[in-house]
């Protein structure tokens, strides 16, 4: 691996201070398991990468009742699943959680850095899109909460400057009696490996009103929301088939896939409608056996 | 390049060790005579470089060594048995068959002592999930899931008096 200094600041001021003086030779490290990857393979060669796995005072899960759920950098995808309320309020999280590389490697890839690699095919980007998350993103001297479709702007391109650190994700918690969720994506294996089309389908509901939302991964440069296919399904009260195929038929219009080495292009619009309509169907169930879960 | 200083506990001592930046604790074990642990992918894909850092595995391949400043590592090494015995997991691979050419089975055995710690009674499904990060090119698999489910009855017997003390294995 190419020779690198590392910083391993106690604190968000250490941090700070450091970007500031390197900004345009310095990388940012939490877990590090797509980073140490990179620099392995020449895609990235910085001069210093600054640890943030150091900062204990980002390695916490805080539910604000009524308002949201603050992530920190450092939380590993395995505490996202063991965390109770996560589970209860956010299920299709939970679910892209889980289908994240192997159970080992979730011990040290962390959420935030799942955002933050912002590569299409990132497996928490589409819940997290329809949860509508925010990077809570921070310099020496302030703090703001950017929406992720304003943070991810381009396959690995995010649109913050270099002296600024994502330290948090914060989810809001809408108003809902249920929230249901599924993740459905298609990979050659199961356990590490990337997805070749990703669907997020999430259903919150509040005495009687439904709100569906749907984003997709890896099949476009950024993962994106469905906005097509979430009004038609808000306007229906009976999703049959049909209406399945109408939202399928969304999808596809609003996608872009490849062919790359993980699956070709007519592979990905095909493979696609079936996430969709599995998706759908899952949280159409989970709705009807889970009821009051929220 | 410069070194630096790094301690940090390994299979239950202090050690002292000088690293550079950028390598990995799988080069530094290995560098310093831990060679149990095995260098596979180097990328985090096949598990031969797995570890246990405070209580949790890892793949030590994608962790820097200086990270674990302060921390507590678990090779196979550390693994604790009675005298002249090897650890309930070790035992379970060999009575199983779940070792052939064995490059995997450092990796797979400290996977699985992490994971027996909290899942004492696992189910198939489980462990197939736990040791998803875990590739062995040899035995098919199916006599490593055999494996963990000998290793976890031995390891849930209760203690007899005298066989305890330093053998104690969980």
């Amino acid at each position: 691996m190419k020779a690198f200094d590392l910083f391993r600041p106690k604190d968000l001021f250490q941090a700070f201070s450091r970007l500031e003086l390197n900004q345009h030779e310095t990388v940012l490290k939490s877990g590090g398991t797509d980073l140490l990857i990179w620099i392995k393979k020449g895609l990235v060669s910085p001069k210093e990468v600054v640890d943030l796995s150091s900062i204990d005072s980002l390695n916490e899960i805080e539910v604000k009742e009524g308002e949201g759920i603050l992530i920190g950098t450092n939380v590993s995808l395995n505490r996202i699943i063991d965390h109770p309320e996560m589970k209860r309020r956010f299920p299709a999280l939970i679910e892209a959680c889980e289908t994240h590389s192997d159970a080992v490697l979730r011990n040290k890839a962390t959420l935030v850095g799942n955002v933050c690699s912002a590569v299409p095919s990132g497996d928490t980007i589409p819940p997290l899109l329809c949860y509508e998350a925010e990077a809570v993103v921070q310099t020496s001297c302030s703090k703001r909460h950017l929406p992720l479709p304003r943070l991810i702007i381009g396959p690995r391109k995010k649109s913050i400057s270099k002296t600024e650190i994502v330290t948090h994700l914060w989810i809001p918690l809408p108003k809902a009696d249920l929230s249901v969720g599924a993740y459905r994506r298609a990979s050659r294996r199961r356990a590490l490996d990337l997805a070749q089309a990703a669907v997020a389908c999430t259903l919150f509901q509040h005495r009687g009103e439904r709100d569906f939302r749907l984003a997709v991964g890896a099949l476009s440069p950024i993962p994106v929301r469905v906005s097509e296919g979430e009004r038609i399904l808000n306007e229906t009260s009976n999703i049959d088939e049909k209406i399945a195929d109408r939202v399928a038929d969304a999808v596809l219009k609003a996608i872009q896939p490849i062919t790359d080495v993980r699956g070709s292009r007519e592979f990905r619009f095909a493979v696609t409608v079936e996430l969709v309509r599995e998706s759908l169907s899952l949280c159409l169930t989970r709705a009807k056996t889970e009821e009051g879960c929220y | 390049m410069p070194k630096h200083a790094l301690s940090f506990v390994l299979n239950g001592e202090t050690v002292d060790w000088e690293v550079e930046t950028n390598a990995t604790l799988l080069q530094a074990l290995r560098e310093n005579g831990v060679t149990s642990v095995k260098r596979g992918c180097e990328e985090g894909e096949c598990g031969a470089c797995t570890v246990v850092i405070d209580e949790l595995a890892q793949k030590s391949c994608l962790v820097l060594a200086l990270e674990v400043e302060g921390k507590s590592v678990l090779t196979v090494e550390g693994l604790p048995a009675a005298p002249g015995k090897l650890h309930p997991i070790q035992q379970a691979f060999v009575d199983e068959g779940a070792v052939q050419c064995g490059f995997c089975t450092p990796g797979f055995s400290m996977t699985t002592y992490a994971f027996l710690k909290t899942h004492p009674n696992p189910t198939d499904e489980e462990i197939r999930h736990a040791l998803s990060g875990n590739l062995c090119r040899c035995t098919g698999y199916l006599s490593i899931i055999k494996a963990v489910k000998t290793a976890a009855e031995a390891l849930s017997k209760p203690i007899v008096a005298g066989e305890g003390g330093e053998g104690d294995v969980r």
